[in-house]
């Protein structure tokens, strides 16, 4: 098997390419690197949430180039720092890995809530001011109006912003996009005046000229007065007893080889790593009892999977999504406590990709949409393997005893359902309030 | 000898700070190649001898510059220069002025590039006014 | 190329004191540096070899007061003397307003002080400049060494030598123990004010 490090190596190097300079081709270097790798890791969801972050900010910065915001930028090695972390850290347990995912994950959103803001545009009004001069004296302004030129500047930096959330959707197969007037223009770079071939009237270059014949009376008294000797506390001796070493302490001196830099508050300004909140991850013990149920079903595993399951309900009591999944997944695991050797192997895989669906509603990154799909595909993968264990169970409760399969199905209709129809409600009502919120911004 | 208009610099001026100090630049110079410091911002904790580095800067950039002929280049487009705490960016304005960027970790050399980028073209027409 | 910043209200004025190697050039530099240090208030900063020896330049800036409400703001330059370091003496050269050739009055030195005139009138004209129109001073250096028997150039054969064309003003005096120092400085200053003069009324 290959290492992580050789795996992510051109990603790596894409990433470097972009740290150096921003050219189209090393901004297509990254897109084909994360095509690459999102193949390889199909199906492994945090490493592909990294991968997406980083192909959304990608596509970004090739868009909005130096119109881009700085904090995109710097996000690009944050995410890989991350990605390479959780790639090649034999060491670190998945679950701090998880938390460094969600926590970069954490950060992305917050850079997408401040590109959703408007760019203040200051600075930008002086500059435009004088600089747009000639833009305006061509195409006539209104007079002791705001320039054009500023409302355009900032309608050039929404359209960039609008173009990040636009490639965003795109990326995550989003189809809210239809929204009335929504789209996403490509950003247009800044408009400037077109250069002046020749130098203005206030720039000179003139070759000085030597005038043999004239006094300046000012400059003479000035010099006087700087190289006057009164108020020196100077001798001639002095100069003299050290014609080698004199100056050195007073000068700079950048000798080769050895240079010597005075100040010292350079050091100062070193900003301190930003503190990695401690947060208890909860799915560590989750996860760790799924996988060994895998190795070696048991008793005390099922026990301990139903304390998990239990004691995840009380930190969660809020959180629909991870309840629907504890319930499925609680289910499945009476049911490999009663019959654990009633498709056995299915109901294993099925705890899986449950346990994969909740993690990934933990620190997701998709819209509501996409969880809502997740949530649909657990209930549907359920009905599914239930009536599967429901007619095997059924087969052989013929050759031996009645057997529980009225009670399951109660056990489905009663808190599934109400955890089913909680997360519907909550999501449509979610989607109802960002469909109104993006109408308003148009 | 030449003359820039207050407008000019002030115009100058904002720029630097709307583009690169913005982005976290530490401090912004422009100096012409004679070592004269034409305009200068800062972040405000920027302590040292800004006569003497514009001085030492023009030299380097006319050393680097001639080396460049000598290897039988034009010029080399990029002079960066990467410390532990800063580092240093210089580019060329046109034939009499050279623009100079120190900064920090914290901003990426590449984004840096095309903001100067963007800075050269608008101090070019500028100093074309 | 000497720069006007209208918004600031300050002249920059590049001074560049040119000559043969081991002349004195540093040596003016640093007397000035030495003797005005509580007024000059920056710091001098020297580009050397471990041999002590100029290899890029030295450079001082002197603020010197305001004429015209305009703040007058000299910048010392020194070339390396060093025959080798041609192409560093052009790049110094550079947007110079005002020279100061430093001769050195040691009969041995005569060819140096004619070969590095000549030299630096070619440099001149790589930067369009022209020796005879650009402010020169000449100094004649190293009046001191007389007392010590050192065979020296009379002050007729350095003009003959390096002035009879140029016919700019000349000083003889002596780097190490100031004598003509701020007089040469002074002139050369008032020279390259004067062309200036123009632009700052």
């Amino acid at each position: 098997m290959m290492h992580g490090a050789e795996i992510i190596k051109e990603l790596k190097a894409a990433i470097l390419a972009i740290e150096w300079e921003i050219t189209d081709e090393a901004m297509d270097n990254l897109t084909r690197a994360i095509e690459s790798l999102q193949k390889r890791w199909a199906g492994k969801k945090p490493l592909l949430v990294c991968l997406q972050v980083l192909g959304t900010l990608g596509q970004y910065i090739k868009k909005s180039r130096e119109r881009a915001h700085q904090d995109a930028i710097n996000l690009l090695p944050v995410v890989f720092a991350t990605l390479e972390t959780v790639v090649t850290d034999d060491v670190m347990d998945n679950g701090r890995k998880i938390v460094l995912v969600r926590e970069t994950v954490e950060k992305y959103n917050r850079l997408k809530t401040e590109l959703a803001k408007p760019r203040k545009t200051v600075a930008r009004e002086v500059f435009h001011s004088s600089v747009a001069e000639r833009v305006r004296e061509a195409a006539p302004a209104a007079p002791g109006k705001s320039p054009i030129r500023d409302i355009l500047d900032q309608k050039e930096d929404q359209a960039v912003d609008g173009a990040f959330n636009a490639i965003f959707q795109e990326m995550v197969g989003d189809d809210r996009r239809g929204a009335p007037g929504q789209k996403a223009p490509a950003p247009v770079p800044p408009a400037m005046p077109s250069a002046a071939p020749q130098a203005g009237p206030d720039a000179k270059e003139v070759v000085l000229a030597r005038v043999d014949d004239e006094e300046f009376p000012e400059a003479d008294s000035l010099l006087d007065d700087f190289f006057s000797e009164s108020g020196l506390d100077f001798s001639m001796a002095e100069v003299k007893a050290e014609p080698v070493m004199r100056a050195a302490e007073e000068t700079v001196e950048v000798d080769l080889g050895r240079i010597e830099v005075k100040r010292e508050d350079v050091a100062e300004r070193g900003r301190p790593v930003s503190e990695v909140e401690e947060e208890e991850v909860s799915l560590v013990k989750l996860e760790r009892i799924i996988h060994a149920m895998r190795a070696a079903l048991g008793k005390s595993l099922l026990t301990d999977l139903a304390e998990e399951i239990a004691s995840l309900r009380s930190q969660y009591p809020n959180h629909l999504s991870v309840l629907l999944f504890l319930e499925f997944i609680a289910s499945l695991g009476r049911h490999l406590d009663e019959h654990g050797d009633v498709a056995r192997d299915l109901s294993l895989n099925m705890l899986e990709t449950f346990y994969d669906r909740l993690s990934h509603a933990l620190f997701t990154m998709q819209p509501q949409k996409n969880l809502l799909a997740s949530h649909l595909d657990t209930i549907n993968d359920y009905v599914t393997w239930q009536a599967l264990v429901a007619g095997e169970l059924a087969e052989a409760r013929t050759v031996a005893a009645p057997a529980p399969v009225q009670e399951m199905a109660e056990e489905m209709s009663a808190g599934m359902l109400a955890a089913v129809r909680g997360v519907v409600q909550r999501e449509v009502a979610e989607l109802r309030r960002e469909l109104l919120q993006l109408i308003k911004q148009r | 000898m030449y003359n820039v208009s207050q407008e000019q610099l002030e115009t100058i001026d904002v720029t630097l700070k709307e583009d690169l100090l913005s982005i976290g630049v530490h401090c912004a110079i422009v100096i012409d190649v004679a070592g004269n410091t034409i305009a200068q911002l800062d972040d405000g904790h920027c302590t040292f001898d800004v006569t003497s580095f514009a001085a030492l800067a023009a030299g380097n950039f006319a050393a680097v510059d001639a080396m460049a002929k000598l290897v039988g280049e034009q010029q080399f487009s990029l002079h960066f220069h990467r410390g532990e705490n800063e580092s240093i960016h210089f580019s060329k304005v046109n034939e009499d002025i050279l623009l100079i960027c120190i900064f920090g970790q914290d901003v990426s050399l590449g984004f840096l590039r095309l903001k100067t980028t963007e800075v050269i073209n608008k101090i070019k027409i500028i100093w074309q006014r | 190329m000497g720069f006007i910043n209208v918004k600031k209200k300050e002249v920059q004025i590049k001074i560049v004191y040119y000559g043969p190697g081991r002349g004195g050039k540093t040596t003016n530099l640093d007397y000035i540096n030495k003797k005005y240090k509580q007024r000059i208030k920056t710091e001098m900063v020297s580009i050397k070899t471990h041999g002590d020896r100029t290899l890029f330049f030295d450079f001082l800036p002197v603020d010197i007061g305001k004429i015209h409400g305009f703040d007058i703001k000299i910048q010392l330059y020194t070339v390396p003397g060093q025959v080798k370091y041609n192409a560093t003496r052009k790049l110094v050269l550079k947007g110079v307003d005002g020279i100061v050739f430093v001769a050195d009055l040691q009969r041995e030195r005569r060819d140096s002080n004619i070969k590095s005139l000549e030299q630096m009138k070619e440099n001149l004209l790589t930067h369009n400049k022209d020796a005879f129109k650009i402010p020169l001073v000449l100094q004649y250096n190293k009046i001191d060494l007389k007392d010590q028997g050192i065979p020296l150039l009379s002050v007729e054969e350095m003009e003959q030598d390096l002035n009879s064309e140029l016919k700019v003003p000349y000083f003889v005096g002596s780097a190490l123990t100031g004598d003509s120092v701020v007089e040469t400085l002074k002139k050369i200053i008032s020279m390259t004010l004067i062309s200036f003069r123009k632009e700052l009324q």
